[in-house]
């Protein structure tokens, strides 16, 4: 037996939905035995895709061809030949191979290709202080996320490790969780410079994704929470509280980084504030 | 390089071979250069997605002399290579999820192609109905249809492996 909105129950399911149009799905699911099988189904599948499917890193040969073919590294010789040479899946979980060994004679050569690249790949500087802000905090990301930079100083997912590891490294404290039991494990955290002041970059993992939560002290005006911005393909949301700046970027879906967000929010001393 | 992970990885799934994802992501990424007087501004991995797509599919055209056509793109044709009533098997009674990867690898790349993009895009990277639709080029209701027959035909293939697993 085949339901007529059972194309829909998937939009539903992937939260593509007017409020509206979720509503209305969802009396139909209360009388439609049907409908409500399909979802569980979808559910399954996605579970079962997002779990146990493949997630092919690019081998670092490509990387490297591809910065040759590009003309950014002439002469510079020592490719590194690394590990994950042949397509390797990144291990769920663990902070796979951004820490590679590289000569410096690469390492500029290679910061001069991502910079190169991040600018002709994603576009436009706005400039408001808002966006600006927006902007560093994804450049960060990004550069996080390239060899030529590094993710993570502190590896650990234990929040009792990384939290003292910034103690005589920064004039605050941040707050510090790990959220495995809410499905963001924390993998690590880091020193970062944002909007001219020192910052924390506590590093976590949401499937394939990562994501950077960025944390400093706010400079005087203390607003709540601001609108969640897309820039360059990367979402960024970012809020004010107990005196702190936040600022969570990554290239999962917005949904997701939302519900990263709120939990973050919910664990703060002050939440509401 | 941004975005090169996203690159591969679609790439590779649709590809299916580890040769011909490193050829086609080099000239994807070649191409992105050399056409950046079209990018407009805004969804950076988007439009690099679907010129990887793009890429993809022209190498599969070459080497073939015709794609491969998807198995659910003659509407409503049911997938029958299970050899079962589709109704008969539910995903879910099965618990389809906790099947091995192997299995689960197995049975996406043997999704029709059309069905595979979709299903990589939103599964794995996690890309809204509108940004599937852009990298695809289809209107949404298509990546709409074509998301839920992926994930019906991707269940029961799992749930047909599974039985037969079980019957031997």
């Amino acid at each position: 037996m085949k339901c007529e909105q059972e194309t829909l129950t998937n939009a539903y399911l992937d939260g593509e939905l007017d409020a509206a149009a979720s509503a209305q799905l969802e009396t139909h699911l209360e009388s439609c035995e049907s409908c409500r099988k399909s979802i569980a189904n979808q559910r399954a599948v996605r579970t079962g895709i997002r779990d146990r499917a493949d997630y092919f890193l690019a081998p670092e040969s490509v990387r490297s061809a591809l910065t040759h073919q590009l003309g950014l590294n002439s002469r510079a010789g020592s490719r590194s030949a690394s590990t994950d040479d042949h397509g390797a899946m990144r291990p769920r979980g663990e902070p796979s191979t951004f820490r590679r060994q590289r000569s410096p004679g690469w390492m500029q050569i290679g910061a001069l290709a991502a910079a190169l690249l991040v600018g002709w790949l994603l576009g436009s500087w706005p400039n408001r202080w808002g966006d600006r802000i927006t902007d560093e905090v994804v450049s960060s990301h990004v550069r996080s996320l390239m060899g030529a930079g590094h993710l993570i100083d502190v590896a650990s997912s234990d929040q009792h490790t990384v939290k003292p590891w910034f103690n005589g490294k920064l004039d605050f404290a941040p707050e510090v969780h790990d959220l495995s039991a809410q499905g963001f494990p924390l993998i690590g955290g880091r020193l970062d410079y944002i909007g001219g002041h020192p910052a924390a970059a506590l590093v976590y993992r949401h499937k394939a994704h990562t994501i950077n939560l960025f944390i400093w002290p706010a400079a005087g005006q203390v607003g709540a929470q601001r609108p969640a911005s897309t820039s360059r393909g990367y979402n960024v949301t970012c809020w004010t509280a107990a005196g702190m700046e936040n600022c969570a970027v990554s290239d999962m879906n917005l949904d997701d980084l939302e519900r990263f967000a709120s939990t973050v929010r919910g664990l703060e001393p002050h939440a509401g504030t | 390089m941004p975005h090169l992970d996203a690159a591969y990885n679609l790439a590779r799934w649709l590809l299916r071979s580890e040769h011909d994802a490193r050829d086609v992501v080099q000239e994807a990424y070649l191409r992105a250069l050399r056409f950046i007087d079209g990018y407009r501004g805004g969804d950076g991995r988007a439009w690099l997605l679907a010129i990887v797509r793009n890429c993809a599919f022209t190498w599969l055209k070459r080497q073939s002399g015709s794609l491969e056509r998807p198995l659910g793109e003659s509407e409503g044709g049911k997938p029958t290579e299970l050899g079962a009533d589709p109704d008969a098997l539910d995903p879910e009674t099965i618990a389809i999820e906790k099947a091995d990867r192997e299995l689960w690898n197995r049975a996406i790349a043997a999704l029709p192609i059309d069905f595979r993009v979709v299903l990589i895009l939103r599964e794995l990277e996690d890309l809204s109905y509108k940004q599937i639709a852009e990298i695809t080029d289809t209107p949404i209701g298509t990546v709409m249809s074509r998301l839920s027959r992926a994930r019906k035909q991707l269940g029961q293939i799992v749930a047909a492996e599974i039985a037969k697993g079980v019957s031997q």
